[in-house]
């Protein structure tokens, strides 16, 4: 659930940037708010890079259990 | 028409329905026939009961137990149906009815009419309703796909996965898409993921085909399932004009596997923009902020002066309007002045002349006195001085005089005449004084001397 996270950054990104805009903010704060936006674009781009592409296939065993295994995409 | 008693045929009633049931099973024992339904009844036995009618007739009509199979629907009233079946006959009532063996809806296919049915229970139950659907996750990080491995729907959703996003873990549950089994394999598939629990979406997935085809995915208990399905399940079935059952249930409709691939997932591309364009808006809106702080800091900074200057500038203020106010104190009061002075002369004239006016029998009064007075006290001064000066002369000069000398003087002033050229003139009255008198002339003639 690596990527959970992303939405919710991504959210308060639009926040910041939106207060940066929109309101009329101390040095202190804007320079904070910069410092926090510029942290979770930094998140939200490594979470885009998080984690090949996988493609596996559940099998179902004797007894039932699900398995999964590579899928071979030649098989189609 | 002329009766033959002979010929005469007498059947009991047994007799005449056994004929009526042998004409009617002999001549219609495998018949088409349609109408509408009405008087649908479904009693504990399990046979169906109603009637057949069109605008002028009406025929009684049962479908039993055994057949009830082969149907595809359930019958209702209203319904126009075409079925295959016999004319019974009814001993024991005398009555006669159709017995179905096969019935379908009119006009519509009998899927069609199952795939009707079923969504109207579906909604009336509010199964379709928008508050249960279930929020897609924005970036999913696990997707299952519950579909033929083998088919087009699996490789057009991996290629829309591989080109949106590269990098999402996709799961495959292989399940038939079509046949007798296939929604039993598909609701497995999603217990099975409900119960492992371990993926963002579910997308059940199958490409297109007859209505027939797609049928598995208008079964009611799947749709159950998908309904009660705890992961989000996005569906993906057919072509954009086919609609199955769980189509209204699922979270999502995607009209093809493509679409609900592209649904399920965002384009990176369109990621990474929106966070470089976050990112410069950052940038910029704090270079904003900070100029917009420098103007504000430039605009104080030009309000706070040096205060030495502040004095000095106020100095300056104060000189200037000191000197002004002196020039104004001093215009007043010359003003003042002036006025003053005209108050003065009017003043001074005024007054002198109306005290003269108030006086003027007075002022003349002492001024005659005074003239009066003062002459007379010259007349008697000079009487005193003419004594004083003969008893003088008497004393001095007079013996001279008694030589033949004498004194001239004007008559009039007394003064002693020395000089013909200055002193007298023609006509003037002069007194001779001598040593015993006095002689009263006046000048005929002057005599110069030559030289």
């Amino acid at each position: 659930m690596a990527k959970k996270n992303f939405e919710e950054s991504l959210k308060k990104l639009d926040e910041i940037v939106d207060s940066l805009e929109n309101n009329d903010l101390t040095l202190e704060d804007a320079v904070k708010k910069f410092e926090e936006g510029i942290k979770l674009s930094k998140f939200c781009a490594e979470k885009l890079d998080e984690a090949e592409q996988k493609i596996s296939v559940l099998k179902k065993d004797m007894d039932g259990n699900l398995k999964q295994e590579n899928f071979d995409e030649n098989n189609i | 028409m002329v009766l033959d008693q002979k010929s005469k045929k007498i059947y009991t009633v047994s007799q005449i329905t056994h004929r009526i049931y042998e004409t009617l099973d002999s001549n219609f024992s495998f018949i088409w026939v349609t109408g509408e339904i009405s008087n649908f009844k479904a009693p504990s036995s399990g046979h169906y009961y109603f009637s057949l009618k069109d605008n002028k007739a009406l025929i009684n009509a049962a479908i039993f137990k055994n057949q009830q199979r082969n149907l595809k629907f359930v019958p209702e009233n209203g319904l126009e149906v075409t079925g295959f079946g016999r004319i019974s006959v009814y001993p024991p009532r005398g009555s006669y009815q159709i017995i179905f063996e096969y019935l379908e809806p009119k006009g519509l296919g009998s899927l069609q009419l199952l795939f009707e049915q079923t969504k109207e229970k579906l909604r009336q139950e509010g199964l379709f309703e928008e508050k249960y659907k279930k929020k897609l996750p924005f970036l999913p990080s696990k997707i299952s796909l519950v579909t033929s491995p083998t088919g087009a729907a699996v490789r057009d959703m991996l290629k829309v996965f591989k080109k949106r996003f590269n990098n999402i873990e996709i799961e495959i549950y292989p399940v038939s898409v079509q046949g007798e089994n296939a929604h039993k394999e598909i609701i497995n598939a999603l217990n099975d993921l409900n119960e492992k629990n371990d993926t963002d979406l579910i997308i059940i997935a199958r490409g297109g085909g007859s209505f027939e085809d797609l049928m598995a995915f208008n079964s009611e208990d799947l749709a159950r399932t998908v309904f009660n399905s705890q992961i989000p399940v996005v569906s993906g079935v057919g072509h954009e004009t086919d609609f199955t059952i769980i189509d209204f249930v699922s979270d999502l409709r995607a009209p093809t596997p493509t679409a609900a691939a592209e649904y399920s997932v965002p384009a990176k591309t369109d990621l990474i923009n929106t966070l470089n364009i976050y990112k410069k808006r950052l940038g910029f809106s704090l270079s904003k902020i900070v100029e917009y702080k420098k103007q504000n800091l430039r605009n104080t900074e030009k309000r706070l002066k040096d205060p030495q200057k502040n004095i000095e500038d106020t100095r300056l203020y104060i000189d200037e309007n000191l000197s002004l106010l002196e020039k104004r104190v001093n215009n007043f009061i010359s003003l003042k002045k002036d006025y003053i002075k005209t108050l003065e002369k009017g003043l001074t004239y005024k007054k002198l002349n109306s005290f003269y006016e108030t006086n003027k029998n007075r002022f003349e009064y002492s001024y005659n006195s005074l003239i009066k007075n003062y002459g007379n006290f010259l007349e008697k001064k000079r009487f005193e001085l003419d004594k004083n000066f003969y008893k003088l002369f008497e004393l001095g000069p007079k013996n001279i005089l008694k030589r033949g000398y004498s004194i001239t003087r004007d008559y009039n002033t007394k003064k002693i005449l020395r000089s013909v050229q200055t002193d007298v003139k023609q006509n003037d009255r002069v007194e001779v004084v001598m040593h015993d008198g006095t002689l009263l002339c006046t000048v005929n003639e002057i005599i110069r001397d030559e030289n």
